[in-house]
């Protein structure tokens, strides 16, 4: 029971610091987008505190610079929230503030994964905020806007938060590409960045390089890369060639023309080429040659 | 498609492969009538290019051929091939056919021919008993220096000239227009009469005089 206790102070405490400095600035791709971590605070959740009445200090000095809003995000629902271990919460602050600290060195890549690692220890709609603000960062739009949807939905944030993340969510939402995939091949299985896609049907995606692929019985496996542009709607035709048994005719009576143009080319040569090498030697079998 | 493209693509290599000119080569076929035991031995030299005198020039070929029944010898008539330089296909064939009878034989045939470019053409040589003929010499007959008495052969080639399949003299080049064309048509029928007598009318005191031999 008092291990339950000290955890839930320990999440709520580290909820707390997570939304403590909302910091968003109007450039959302900065690295000053994200929340940083307030140095008492930090401090404080950072270290595993010795006893109870440690973390009831750092959690109530924590708690001084609540906002309501913020506050009330304590109370989302997540899958560990105040399950997570002491140890999962610690590396979840390391990674997080590792995160952070790579954003602000423009390592969007590195400092996306930090955020996920540090969000996959301990769901925190804060650190789904930061996580979407660096996937937006390095283009993709797409999961972007899911995790910050997501954030609006599950953090109840403050009215300017709201404004401002709504705002990022209407600049990506233009600038997605619209994509619509016509196989040449009817009921062929489509994929886009090997995620199955639907034939015939719009989709949106990153802009950006992608790859289509196709496959139907019959068929050769077709892949095809392409790139969008911000806010193109490209309607991409995906050719299948026929393959085995389904042979256009065309296909048929040119390879055996072919096979047999060849066949016969290399019997030619043989039958000119052996005379070649056994010239006529007459009755007494005596060949003069230059050589 | 594709797959098409490289199927005909290799069609068409081999048809052009296909189509490589066939050999320039000619067959010479060498006949006589003139009886083995009096043309035992023939000496047969050829070269590309070559004057048909030097020795040590030129020369490609040089067969000493002997006439007879075992394997080891030769019948005739009987043919040999001969093919075209590919890299000199212009430079004429010289042939000497002679019997080997000391430094100026009694008989000999010289033969200069062009190739037809990838064709196989046909000449018949043939050793004109004829050709063996003994005579004095005269404007009509010269012989060569030296010699007061000589056969048709040694008087042609004493006026440049050789001694041809009808016992005549003429040229040594041969004319396109001579030649046969194809190398499959056979081998004449033997014109030696080897059941003549090499025996001589002793009443002649001719002994070894061609031209002067007696059937018993």
């Amino acid at each position: 029971m008092l291990l339950r206790n000290r955890a839930a102070l320990f999440g709520s405490a580290l909820s707390v610091v997570l939304f403590a400095a909302p910091v968003f600035a109007q450039q959302p791709r900065h690295a000053a987008d994200f929340y940083q971590l307030p140095a008492n605070a930090a401090d404080a959740v950072g270290v595993q505190p010795a006893t109870p009445g440690a973390v009831t200090d750092a959690t109530a000095r924590a708690a001084a610079s609540i906002p309501a809003a913020t506050s009330r995000a304590v109370t989302l629902p997540t899958t560990r929230g105040a399950q997570s271990s002491s140890t999962d919460a610690q590396r979840a602050r390391e990674r997080f503030e590792a995160g952070v600290r790579l954003a602000d060195s423009l390592q969007w890549s590195e400092a996306a994964d930090a955020f996920e690692e540090s969000y996959r220890l301990l769901p925190r709609p804060g650190t789904l905020r930061n996580l979407g603000l660096a996937h937006r960062a390095l283009g993709r739009y797409m999961r972007a806007l899911e995790e910050l949807r997501q954030f609006l939905a599950e953090s109840a944030p403050t009215p300017d938060v709201n404004t401002q993340v709504t705002t990022i969510i209407n600049d990506m939402r233009s600038q997605l590409a619209t994509l619509t995939v016509v196989p040449s091949v009817s009921g062929a299985q489509l994929t886009l960045d090997n995620q199955p896609i639907h034939a015939n049907e719009e989709i949106q995606t990153d802009p950006g390089t992608h790859v289509v692929t196709g496959t139907a019985p019959g068929h050769a496996r077709a892949a095809q890369t392409l790139t969008l542009r911000r806010s193109e709607q490209r309607r991409f035709e995906l050719r299948l060639e026929r393959t085995g048994g389904g042979v256009p005719i065309g296909v048929v009576v040119g390879s055996t023309v072919g096979g047999i143009l060849v066949v016969a080319g290399i019997v030619l040569a043989v039958v000119l080429l052996s005379h070649e090498e056994a010239p006529n030697c007459g009755s007494l079998n005596v060949c003069v040659n230059p050589q | 498609m594709n797959a098409t493209r490289i199927v005909a693509a290799l069609g068409m290599f081999g048809a052009i492969g296909s189509c490589r000119p066939p050999l320039t080569q000619m067959l010479l076929v060498i006949d006589t009538d003139i009886p083995t035991c009096r043309l035992a031995d023939i000496h047969l030299r050829c070269g590309y290019n070559w004057d048909g005198a030097a020795a040590d020039s030129g020369l490609t070929c040089d067969y000493p051929f002997h006439r007879g029944s075992s394997s080891a010898e030769i019948q005739l008539p009987g043919s040999l091939g001969f093919t075209a330089n590919e890299r000199l296909p212009n430079d004429p064939l010289t042939l000497v056919i002679d019997d080997s009878n000391g430094p100026i034989p009694t008989l000999r045939r010289t033969v200069r021919v062009h190739f037809v470019q990838r064709q196989t053409t046909r000449l018949v040589v043939r050793l004109a008993n004829a050709c063996l003929a003994r005579g004095t010499t005269t404007a009509s007959h010269p012989c060569p220096t030296g010699l007061a008495i000589c056969t048709l052969s040694q008087s042609c080639e004493a006026a440049g000239l050789t001694c041809g399949n009808d016992g005549r003299c003429r040229s040594v080049d041969v004319l396109e227009s001579e030649l046969e064309f194809g190398g499959d048509a056979g081998l004449p029928d033997s014109s030696a009469d080897d059941a003549a007598s090499c025996f001589v009318d002793a009443s002649t005191g001719d002994a070894g005089d061609a031209g002067d031999a007696r059937r018993d």
